[in-house]
């Protein structure tokens, strides 16, 4: 009986806690959204990253706050501390009795968030997201760049690099990672579409997003072809590792190491050629890219074919094929060792 | 005037779960204050509803292997399993189109089966095999979890109808269908823990295992029966995930074991074993995500929440286990004699 | 007679026989694999898991387990090369020295625990470890550091002998050194000291330790203030190696280590374990892992190949374990 009761005060007041409030508060009426015009203090935007604390998201947070000088807006980035799905999934929730105009993410797992996005898009919440083109509840999907084209990219410079003949390797952050997957197939299209003589030794490695991974692989895949030629990085740390054991080989004129990563992580590698080129895309633009939307969409507008946002490399927005919403830019940066002075993240 | 007493009484002889009312009382006044225009709200609540069935459930998995003296490591890994066996089985009927109730049940079904059948290995391990819960569950964590990983290629699978997303979605007088599920699934525990033979045995076990086999229980039955229930406990789990995310991935609630260890702790939960309360877990699982939610809206860094969330478990087990040995410890550094 | 003494006290015997044979299948899958190049690699990519895996083993002994040690090794290798950019400092053994002592003092908060409080050391160090990340992250520092000082970066560099064939230059690196003092260290420690007996002994059983008069709470303290330097060291290590100090690494890494220890004949119930054990153990996780590519499994393989390694280890161990403990007694109660 006691058990019972104890049982009950318990579930009383986690009940009492559920259901507790003004029964009105739950309407869809976010108040800030739909087709008004509200004066940009009223506005309130969120950036939801995948991860708060590294390089990368920090320079994208610059990016949100030159935004919200330059608006006016109240724009904000916040995200986890580790790269896992349910964390952000608990961010999102927390903010949705919040009632932001619109939450931008970057997901770590597009497909965990669909539950929770929903349920943000319910309460009126605009959502804009960015790095995840197959994402179902967003209202507009922003990428850089065609994840296609990029990939061909860097196979150009890759394959100008070496000679347009030899073996390359492809490292992947995860082969979950869908982003990279499409850079690297990308790139192999285009080796067997155009470097009929370029060829890749194995599917994607993974380097599990580690650098340490990244370099032990790189050891095992010199030992295993040492007339490898050219190695592409996917995860930022990537070329860090892939660099350095192509340094230690002593093999930095014979090995051409090229991916995305950002300048702070591999520049120290360029002097000595270890790194021949990265490419990246400029997360604080792309930050901004996202909030551009997010108040295209909070006053009712929609985002097209050609949109221009006014910034670098998203002067024209496209639409992927197949899927209303989602859009990229052409906002890809090459950096070598001429260059790299210039960015500094 | 007999009611009064009675509530009071019970109030006054479980403190702990008092304690625990008491805690999220006011960590729900303090957030109030520190954020009125978000945080009393019933959005907000509800929102705090919505978090709670997945973490909740994980925790009592954790708590009731912990009551034998062991653990169970592998909650997540095999919540994932059980997801992702809905998922497969959804995509295989035919995805969103495969709406009927018949299908929902069975599917649903099937993955209690794999989370049972996770806990049948757990518990062989623990019972037959006679290894280290730590050590086993820590590997058959690192085995669920690539089994899922190869299962999948390591991609989270879509494809839910609307039949079983209702689970994960939908609200009952505002109350979160998976919430509803969460205390079912308590009230079930409770029943087992404190009302049957297998429940008492459960605790015996975790009390004092020499006694307990020297007394005649079946100690391997026991525990085998143990880490099947905390394997079914997973397997809802799973369910509510998938119906939440609308997705299953192999990935999905890493940080969840060591959350799950701290809410069986904070709820009462002694991890040298023979001691629990499903109140105390369902309570402390909502106090820290009232906690995480405090946070988040303040705007606080998640690093202070993963610092709070350790310093929280170390204080409680200190508290709670301690206080005899760290009073004695505390007066014998003031009057200098030894403790 | 000879034979079953080969095999060893824990399994040794068995370990080297699997590891020489694994290397022996990858050279004949790739014939490239069996060179100095590889040893090299191996060598070098275990040296942090070693360190860390020698601390995990005096822990392990001692019957208990200890998950914190990533979070310490980061805290203290990131720290220290961050204190050295801060005061614009340069070295090469002192950071070391200071790593280690930055990690014993973090390990005295799990000694404070375990050996003050007699706290379960699972739930312990999984509290430190949450505390100790989130501290370095938070009031540390967030950033990725690609340049360490001069003097680390040269280290890193720095070779204890080189050969050169025809596929390349196969380098041992000079941080190989200390770690194979390391070993010999402990293993001295384990065998020869009182200091070790008593760890093996509490590890058997503490009641009864504490009654033949050794001063558990002291050894313990001794056991998770070691640790915790190895883990520091370790960490300074990893960051010298890797030529770069992310404050998000390690972390998320510690089954591999465990794994090796218990793979290595250390048991968890305590009072089992040797050094050479555990460098077979963690050769065989490095070998195992180092070899993915090669052969072209996918890498989720790995997580599934040392779940089941881990629980083959402690499977065969419980099953020998469990023939000798029963008593009478319960044969009859049984029956």
């Amino acid at each position: 009986m006691r058990k019972i009761s104890t049982l009950l005060v318990a579930v009383a007041s986690a009940s009492a806690l559920a259901a507790c409030g003004s029964s009105a508060d739950l309407s869809s009426d976010g108040g800030n959204g739909g087709g008004n015009t509200a004066a940009p203090a009223d506005l309130r935007f969120v950036t939801v990253v995948k991860l708060t604390g590294v390089g990368w998201f920090n320079r994208m947070e610059t990016g949100v706050k030159e935004f919200a000088t330059e608006t006016g807006i109240d724009a904000t980035q916040t995200g986890a501390d580790d790269a896992g799905p349910e964390k952000q999934v608990k961010i999102i929730q927390d903010l949705i009795p919040q009632r932001p105009t619109a939450i931008a993410v970057v997901p770590n797992s597009p497909e965990s968030l669909e539950g929770v996005l929903k349920r943000a898009r319910d309460a009126g919440i605009k959502v804009v997201t960015h790095e995840a083109s197959d994402q179902k509840n967003t209202d507009a999907d922003i990428e850089a760049f065609d994840n296609t084209a990029y990939g061909a990219h860097m196979m150009d410079e890759l394959a100008k690099c070496m000679g347009e003949s030899g073996k390359y390797a492809n490292f992947v952050g995860h082969l979950t990672a869908k982003t990279h997957m499409e850079w690297a197939a990308g790139a192999q299209a285009r080796a067997q579409e155009k470097f009929k003589g370029v060829t890749r030794v194995a599917d994607p490695i993974e380097s599990q997003e580690n650098t340490g991974v990244a370099y032990d692989r790189t050891k095992e895949l010199l030992t295993r072809n040492p007339d490898i030629k050219g190695i592409i990085g996917s995860a930022a740390t990537d070329v860090a590792g892939i660099g350095r054991a192509v340094q230690e080989a002593g093999l930095q004129d014979k090995v051409c190491v090229m991916g995305t990563s950002i300048p702070s992580v591999s520049e120290k590698y360029f002097a000595d050629g270890s790194i021949d080129k990265i490419f990246f895309w400029d997360p604080a633009v792309a930050g901004k890219a996202m909030l551009k939307i997010a108040r295209l969409l909070a006053e009712g507008k929609q985002v097209e074919e050609g949109t221009n946002l006014g910034l670098p490399g998203y002067e024209s927005l496209k639409r992927f094929p197949g899927n209303a919403t989602t859009f990229h830019g052409n906002a890809w940066i090459d950096v070598d060792k001429s260059n790299a002075a210039e960015y500094k993240f | 005037m007999t009611g009064v007493r009675t509530v009071a009484g019970v109030a006054l002889r479980n403190a702990h779960v008092t304690r625990l009312v008491a805690l999220t009382l006011l960590l729900v006044v303090v957030f109030s204050a520190l954020a009125p225009r978000v945080f009393p709200t019933a959005l907000n609540f509800q929102s705090i509803a919505y978090s709670v069935p997945e973490i909740g459930l994980l925790a009592l998995a954790m708590a009731l292997t912990m009551i034998t003296g062991g653990i169970d490591l592998s909650v997540v890994a095999t919540a994932n399993l059980a997801a992702l066996t809905t998922a497969g089985l959804y995509i295989a009927a035919g995805g969103e189109t495969a709406t009927s109730p018949l299908l929902l049940v069975a599917f649903c079904a099937a993955a209690l089966l794999v989370g049972m059948a996770c806990g049948a290995v757990n518990g062989l391990l623990v019972s037959r095999v006679r290894v280290s819960p730590i050590l086993a569950t820590l590997a058959t964590m690192q085995i669920f979890n690539g089994i899922a990983i190869l299962w999948t290629d390591g991609e989270a699978q879509y494809g839910f109808p609307d039949t079983f997303l209702w689970l994960g979605d939908a609200t009952i007088a505002y109350v979160p269908v998976a919430f509803l599920i969460f205390i079912g699934a308590a009230l079930l525990i409770w029943h087992i823990v404190s009302r049957t033979g297998l429940g008492t045995r459960i605790v015996l076990v975790g009390a004092n295992p020499v006694a307990a086999r020297y007394s005649g229980v079946d100690e391997r039955g026991v525990l085998m029966r143990t880490y099947l229930i905390s394997g079914l406990l997973a397997g809802i789990a799973g369910i509510v995930i998938a119906a939440k995310s609308t997705s299953a991935s192999p990935d999905y609630g890493g940080s969840y074991v060591l959350l799950a260890i701290v809410i069986a702790v904070l709820g009462g939960t002694d991890p040298f074993g023979g001691r629990g309360s499903v109140a105390g877990v369902v309570l402390a699982a909502i106090a820290l995500q009232v906690l995480a939610s405090g946070f988040n809206i303040m705007r606080l860094s998640p690093f202070l929440y993963q610092i709070a969330q350790g310093l929280i478990l170390l204080v409680v087990m200190v508290v709670e286990l301690r206080r005899g040995r760290l009073l004695e410890r505390l007066r014998g550094l003031l009057t200098g004699r030894p403790g | 007679m000879r034979l079953s003494r080969l095999r060893g006290e824990n399994n040794e015997g068995l370990l080297a026989g699997l590891i020489i044979l694994l290397v022996l299948m990858m050279g004949v899958v790739e014939p490239g694999f069996l060179g100095p190049a590889t040893l090299t690699n191996v060598v070098r990519s275990l040296l942090v898991d070693l360190t860390f895996a020698l601390g995990m083993l005096v822990v392990i002994i001692s019957g208990g387990i200890d998950v914190s040690f990533t979070a310490i090794a980061i805290f203290s290798g990131y720290g220290v090369i961050v204190l050295m950019n801060d005061l614009g400092a340069d070295g090469t053994v002192w950071p070391f020295a200071l790593a280690a002592l930055a990690g014993a003092v973090l390990g005295g908060l799990n000694a404070a625990m375990v050996a003050g409080l007699r706290l379960p050391t699972l739930i312990v160090t999984l509290g430190t470890q949450g505390i100790v990340r989130g501290a370095l992250i938070a009031f540390v520092g967030s950033q990725y550091l690609s340049n360490l000082p001069t003097g680390l970066e040269s280290l890193a560099r720095s070779d204890l002998f080189a050969v050169t064939t025809g596929g390349g230059t196969a380098r041992m690196t000079l941080l190989a050194l200390p770690v194979a003092v390391l070993c010999v260290l402990v293993a001295l420690l384990l065998r020869s000291t009182m200091l070790g007996r008593s760890i093996y002994a509490i590890g058997g059983d503490v009641e009864s330790a504490r009654r033949v008069g050794i001063r558990v709470g002291r050894v313990q303290t001794f056991v998770y203030l070691f640790a915790g330097a190895l883990a520091g060291f370790g960490g300074l290590m990893h960051v010298t190696l890797s030529r770069q100090a992310n404050p998000y690494d390690l972390v998320g890494s510690e089954l591999d280590v465990i794994a090796a220890v218990v793979i290595g004949g250390a048991s968890i119930f305590g009072g089992r374990g040797s050094v050479l054990g555990t460098v077979l153990g963690v050769t065989l996780i490095a070998v195992i892992n180092n070899s993915l590519v090669l052969l072209g499994v996918p890498s989720a393989w790995q997580r599934l190949a040392v779940g089941l390694l881990v629980l083959l280890g402690v499977g065969l161990q419980a099953l020998g374990q469990g023939r000798r403990k029963s008593p009478p007694i319960l044969a009859e109660v049984r029956s």
